[in-house]
């Protein structure tokens, strides 16, 4: 029995009575020879169990998680740093890093103080529920603490995978276009708040902020916005006020 | 290219049915794959002809049913299909629009055939 989260297994979950269940559900019918089984079944069922999992585990220790998605670059590790040393070493905070290759990222954060661990993906461009839960066994938690998971900078891939997060966060920065909504419509539909990043460098880059907007809420029309800086510390207040309101909802 | 782990999930799914099947083969599968299911369907063709040699699929026919995405809309009530997630409602230009169908990822059934016994093989 593993001690972070109670489950069965050190590196894996036992999925045994889930798959019981699915299989007493399928219907059966036989043509002579053949055998067709109708599953109807989520090709992202695993991952959506593992994501439950991982989600069961925040909530029973009072953890809320955020899942950082945004294209490489964006600022994601800068963000992290700045939220980190703004919060001061007191406060409960653990972060997942994850990226296709190095220990650089978690090397910068783990100069801010916070217990941190990174996942190299090899090839793979996402994070998925399972990455999340096995780095979370490397990870002892203290109760009601935050958790910033950087996912893989790639804007399209992330979407897809539901980590058992809290509350999903997409990056952009102004120097990216600021149709890039649009482009990617996946990701900010799926995400609960978008950061507008670097805005120190308005002046420079053509970026309508507006415009920007415009194009996410014609795919998400509730979406959240907090311009800032995180390398100039511009609006990173808003930014902490909103992970305060968001640990007092979960709490 | 999350296309490859989408498919290594459906080999996984195919595993677990075929685990108490002894004697049993996959000779076809069906996916249902929404157009807003966020696949790209050429990625999705590389990565099963990637991934499914050596395993249980690697000579199962392979069915796709495409699913056409359509939206409801919040304020007008009406149904509509959609091509990209932000397509306003027809009805009324609404964004503020829910997707009802077209984000489906499905294994929707498989075909088993029996495995001929071996003939078997006497010494001369």
């Amino acid at each position: 029995m593993c001690s972070t989260c109670g489950c069965s297994s050190t590196d894996s979950i036992s999925y045994s009575g889930f798959n019981l269940e699915s299989s007493s559900q399928h219907h059966h019918h036989h043509h002579g020879e053949t055998e067709v089984i109708e599953l109807e079944k989520n090709i992202l069922s695993r991952n959506n169990e593992i994501a439950d999992h991982n989600r069961e585990h925040f909530r029973s220790l009072g953890t809320i998680a955020f899942n950082l998605v945004s294209s490489p670059g964006s600022g994601k590790t800068t963000l992290l740093e700045a939220t980190l040393l703004s919060m001061g070493p007191q406060s409960s905070c653990y972060v997942i890093e994850g990226d296709q290759q190095t220990n650089r990222d978690a090397e910068r954060i783990a100069k801010c103080q916070a217990p941190v661990v990174q996942i190299n993906t090899g090839k793979a461009c996402h994070l998925d529920a399972s990455m999340i839960h096995r780095a979370l066994h490397q990870m002892e938690m203290k109760p009601d603490g935050i958790l910033f998971i950087e996912n893989v900078g790639n804007l399209v891939c992330p979407a897809l995978f539901d980590l058992g997060e809290s509350k999903r966060v997409v990056i952009i920065s102004v120097t990216e276009g600021d149709d890039k909504p649009i482009k990617y419509p996946e990701m900010f539909q799926s995400s609960d708040i978008c950061l507008i990043n670097k805005i120190d460098l308005l002046p420079y880059v053509p970026f309508s902020v507006d415009r920007f907007k415009e194009y996410a809420r014609m795919v998400k029309p509730e979406m959240e916005f907090i311009e800032l800086s995180a390398l100039t510390g511009e609006g990173l207040g808003y930014w902490l006020d909103w992970i305060k309101t968001e640990e007092g909802v979960t709490v | 290219m999350h296309e490859f782990s989408l498919v290594r999930n459906v080999i996984e799914i195919c595993e677990e049915q075929m685990h108490s099947r002894e004697g049993k083969y996959i000779s076809q599968i069906e996916l249902e794959i929404g157009t807003l299911s966020g696949v790209e369907m050429d990625a999705f063709e590389f990565a099963w002809k990637t991934a499914v040699p050596g395993t249980l699929l690697a000579h199962t026919q392979r069915k796709v049913l495409k699913i056409e995405a359509k939206a409801h809309c919040k304020k007008c009530n009406s149904t509509f299909v959609i091509n990209e997630v932000f397509d306003p409602c027809p009805q009324c230009g609404e964004y503020f629009t829910e997707i009802v169908e077209g984000q489906e990822l499905r294994v929707k059934n498989l075909i088993l055939g029996t495995i001929a016994p071996k003939p078997s093989i006497t010494n001369t």
